[in-house]
């Protein structure tokens, strides 16, 4: 029985090697794809104050044009540079769908960890991360975002908040079980003091399922930040990002449809680079699951 | 016979069930139940018994990997079941573990190097250096190479492995080695090996082991006092060659009968134990072995036999091959003549 489950379960990542990086490729060509994407678009939203254009000069008589060599994606009703405001919108989309990440595994590993060692703490937390889980995050967003104004920091926050629950509940499942692995004990016998057992010994068992929940968690992000600003209740009008692109040109869809595709392609073509590496790592990290298929 | 090194008195574990709230009793699994000994410095004490008897579980209370529901567990003379964490931690040094399974009892992250130091990495700070001949000193200790220090516990084999958890043990000096089925999960010829360093160390450090195992042969081989364990109780703590020579409780006299000989020749006899053990939540009354045992009396379907000592220093508890009146020991005390005739 050990000897069926210990190589499965135990195979760490081998060293980093150069030679080993087209037997990766070949082997794991989802993480390859979906992490190339969303590199091209990391690096195309840096660097797009080099080439992108104006995004917020309006010219009212340029409304609507459709594209030239002046303006790749034409232009919006109000005259601005369609490519441009498609490419900035793309630093918004990224900071929201990476930022909101971040926040939400950083916290959901905190209480995850404390919950999964400690009893008090758990019964507190998960109940509250019940009553975090009934709340529908568009709601909690429009809330939060009516107390305070729109602001990109309020909207991290309040696409965070509702996928704590998630991540908290995955890291201390995840706990639960290393913590009963005899190398934990040996170290408890060896003299370990509790911080440096769950750094040491706990936290890094949680890493890979919570990098891909993550990576989850972005995608989500990145569709609720678009879906909140064409509410109008996300990123604030002035500043350019996919969701207020496509709520302000609905209604020209039929006169310059490149000012509703340009976002809307955009906004497909990040999440499913997101998405494709967020499984390119569940099989990574999981080495049944890619099996089984 | 100065203080020993280990004194157990009566060490009991209860596990409760868990139950609906509304249940009032609570069912408890009694996994340890009145358990006594002691262990002088550099003795080998074997606890051997049959899948389920509470050896672990001894084992994890010795560690405090468990909290005892009562009695003491007491290390020249001081109480470790009673101690604070802070305190507990400096105790911890003087004991250490040797866990059964080489494969899950080694963090499959760290290399060698860092798991065999680590021990000693939690009690002071050393130095890159300092630490790299820690690792290199205690790899030659338990026959393994320096240059392993930088493998990973997936790139070295079972018998390997367990020398690492070996090595880890010794990193901090411990006077008591505790090894929980150290060899069990090792084929033949490597258990061989690893018994042998086991004995060497203890020979070259004079640290006392606590062997815990089902294996009689082994059990045979490296022993000088055996503690018979039987749903949660000691039934027999004798000496080793007069354990085997000649078992006195019907239990370890059906155990040593079971054990296979290795020799096709001879004829087993036919093993006198019928039924299968009780269960420890609802264990039998009187002696738990009663349902089984050959030689059961009404009495022991009523009183729980105490641990009695035996003219060549041994303790028993049975009604029938011990019976109480024939000594003046008590259960209170089961240690006192056994460890004088020790050594």
């Amino acid at each position: 029985m050990t000897l069926l489950s210990a190589p499965v379960e135990a195979a760490p990542i081998g060293r980093l090697q150069l030679s080993n990086v087209p037997r990766f490729a070949k082997r794991h060509p989802l993480v390859l794809l979906g992490g190339g994407l969303l590199t091209v678009l990391i690096a195309l939203a840096l660097a797009a104050p080099l080439y992108a254009g104006d995004a917020v000069n309006m010219d009212p008589f340029k409304r609507l044009l459709p594209p030239s060599a002046d303006m790749w994606f034409g232009s919006d009703n109000l005259g601005r540079d369609v490519f441009a405001r498609t490419i900035f919108g793309t630093r918004i989309s990224l900071m929201v769908g990476l930022l909101s990440a971040t926040c939400a595994a950083v916290g959901g590993l905190l209480i995850g960890i404390l919950a999964g060692y400690s009893r008090a703490f758990d019964g507190v937390a998960m109940r509250v991360m019940d009553g975090l889980m009934s709340i529908p995050t568009i709601l909690l967003a429009i809330a939060l975002i009516s107390l305070t104004g729109p602001g990109i920091g309020i909207l991290i926050v309040a696409i965070a908040i509702p996928e704590l629950p998630g991540v908290a509940r995955l890291v201390r499942s995840v706990v639960l079980t290393v913590r009963e692995r005899p190398y934990v004990e040996a170290a408890v016998c060896g003299g370990a003091r509790l911080p440096k057992v769950l750094w040491r010994h706990i936290l890094p068992s949680t890493i890979p399922p919570l990098m891909v929940q993550a990576a989850n968690v972005c995608a989500s992000a990145i569709l609720t930040e678009a879906g909140l600003s064409f509410l109008g209740v996300g990123v604030p009008p002035e500043i350019p990002s996919w969701g207020n692109m496509i709520a302000s040109s609905r209604l020209y869809l039929a006169i310059a449809p490149m000012t509703i595709f340009a976002p809307g392609i955009c906004l497909a073509v990040t999440v499913l680079a997101v998405n494709l590496l967020g499984d390119g790592l569940r099989d990574l990290f999981d080495p049944r699951a890619k099996r089984r298929r | 016979m100065n203080t020993p090194l280990l004194n157990v008195d009566r060490l009991t574990k209860h596990f409760p069930l868990s139950a609906g709230i509304l249940n009032r009793e609570i069912p408890v699994v009694r996994a340890v139940e009145d358990v006594s000994f002691s262990v002088s410095a550099g003795e080998t004490l074997c606890i051997v018994g049959e899948s389920g008897c509470g050896k672990s579980t001894v084992a994890r209370l010795l560690m405090r990997l468990a909290e005892p529901t009562s009695g003491r567990v007491l290390i020249e003379g001081t109480d470790i079941a009673g101690l604070r964490k802070g305190s507990l931690r400096t105790w911890r040094r003087r004991m250490q573990m040797v866990f059964q399974d080489p494969y899950s009892s080694l963090n499959p992250r760290l290399t060698a190097e860092k798991i065999i130091t680590e021990p000693v990495e939690n009690f002071e700070r050393l130095s890159r250096r300092q630490r790299k001949a820690l690792a290199a000193d205690l790899l030659r200790k338990v026959g393994m190479s320096p240059q392993m220090m930088d493998r990973l516990p997936s790139e070295l084999s079972g018998g390997q492995r367990q020398r690492l958890g070996i090595a880890r043990a010794l990193a901090l000096q411990p006077s008591l080695l505790i090894a929980d089925e150290a060899v069990s999960a090792l084929d033949v010829s490597v258990q061989a090996q690893i018994l042998n360093l086991l004995l060497d160390l203890q020979k070259q450090m004079g640290i006392a082991l606590i062997f815990i195992s089902h294996d009689l042969g082994v059990v045979e081989h490296i022993g000088h006092r055996v503690a018979v364990m039987y749903l949660g109780r000691i039934v027999e703590l004798a000496h080793c060659e007069a354990l085997f020579a000649k078992p006195v409780h019907p239990y370890t006299e059906a155990l040593i009968a079971a054990a296979p000989i290795p020799d096709p020749t001879r004829v087993r006899l036919e093993a006198p134990v019928e039924g299968e053990v009780p269960s420890p939540i609802n264990p039998p009354k009187g002696c738990a072995f009663h349902p089984r045992c050959p030689l059961a009396v009404e009495r022991c379907r009523i009183d729980v036999p105490p641990l009695v000592a035996m003219a060549d220093g041994r303790v028993v508890a049975c009604h029938v091959r011990a019976p109480a009146t024939e000594a003046l020991a008590t259960t209170r005390t089961p240690e006192g003549t056994a460890a004088q005739t020790h050594g």
